[in-house]
């Protein structure tokens, strides 16, 4: 059985659907949508600001440390960059790999 | 490969290791090239803010460059060696395997010495497309990632996949250990998560996730190389 372009974009758009949704965006608009708007997107989704922590300048062990130190080693912070990192380079591939894809299908047609 | 002291230190390794290396370093610029230049036919945004600085995006670009770090060192040879090693050791049956272009030489290896069968996405657009010539007699199956979520892509005694494939849904990790036989090998490239793996609050990591994922299957065994960027090995019972 030899590559199958079909199945492979299916897979690969399906994906990227999944990852549109979360972000409010419309699934249907995959052919007009641009990358910078999904990024854009994502961004605005996992918005990161010091409002979100609550402890940093509670933490005792981090004194002599300036505030953004602290800020960008507290749990929260990393817990929510790397969500942000995660949507990031999930859209970033599959984007990516939704490109060759296109390009292996036309060659077909 | 960050800096001299990462070349130094894989000049050190080259000088202690004894194996017939499956290709040159020449083959792996010239399947890049390959692949880059096929790329650049597309209507491809290459911008660095669509494409971002991610191994998974760049690879083909990244081995292209002669001069590139990954393959003035020995480091290159030393991570597909770890493959390469495994899959000696495992001396499987049958096998599955995720990255042809990415580990072309491995792939033909395997090609030659087990009943292959290869995923359906872009690298087997590429080995297909781009890679195959008269010098190898291919003979492989194939299955979708679709099969791979329905559990119906059949069982391996090696699975070689990176993490890459399975990042945005690491619980697809157990999808591919289901297919994996009684006393099989199973090995995951890529799986540091550009180091998050091993950050201060790594459980909020991709790759920590899957590893816990890994963990939770009963009767195997999870172990894992943080050389490079990343092995882990799965080995069931």
């Amino acid at each position: 059985m030899a590559f199958d372009a079909q199945k492979n974009i299916e897979y690969v758009e399906k994906q990227l659907a999944y990852f549109m949704m979360i972000l409010g965006l419309d699934p249907n608009s995959l052919d007009t949508v641009t990358i910078d708007e999904l990024l854009d997107a994502a961004r605005d989704f996992s918005k990161v600001n010091r409002g979100q922590i609550s402890n940093i300048y509670n933490v005792v062990e981090n004194i002599g440390n300036t505030p953004k130190d602290i800020y960008a080693g507290s749990p929260e912070y990393v817990f929510l960059k790397n969500q942000r990192i995660f949507l990031i380079l999930s859209i970033r591939r599959f984007w990516y790999w939704r490109q060759l894809a296109l390009g292996a299908l036309n060659r077909e047609q | 490969m960050n800096n001299n002291n990462d070349q130094l230190y894989y000049s050190k390794i080259e000088k202690i290791v004894k194996y017939k290396s499956l290709g040159e370093i020449q083959d792996t610029v010239d399947v890049s090239t390959k692949i880059y230049e096929y790329n650049n036919t597309l209507s491809l945004d290459q911008r660095r803010e669509a494409l971002g600085n991610d191994l998974a995006t760049r690879f083909f670009d990244l081995f292209a460059k002669e001069d590139s770090a990954w393959n003035t060192s020995f480091v290159s040879e030393f991570y597909a060696g770890y493959a390469e090693m495994l899959y000696l050791a495992a001396k499987p049956a049958k096998t599955l395997m995720t990255n042809p272009a990415f580990n072309y030489e491995i792939s033909k290896l395997m090609n030659s010495s087990t009943d292959l069968t290869l995923v359906n996405n872009y690298q087997l657009d590429y080995l297909e497309n781009l890679l195959q010539d008269n010098a190898v007699n291919w003979s492989y199956n194939t299955v979708t990632m679709q099969d791979i979520e329905n559990e119906t892509a059949g069982t391996y005694d090696f699975i070689f996949l990176t993490m890459f494939e399975i990042y945005h849904d690491v619980s697809m990790v157990k999808n591919f250990c289901n297919a994996l036989n009684s006393k099989g090998t199973m090995l995951i490239s890529y799986t540091n998560d550009d180091a998050r793996l091993y950050s201060a609050e790594n459980e909020y990591s991709q790759a920590y996730e899957m590893h816990q994922e890994l963990k939770s299957i009963s009767g195997v065994n999870v172990y894992h190389s943080p050389a490079i960027t990343g092995h882990t090995v799965v080995i069931k019972d």
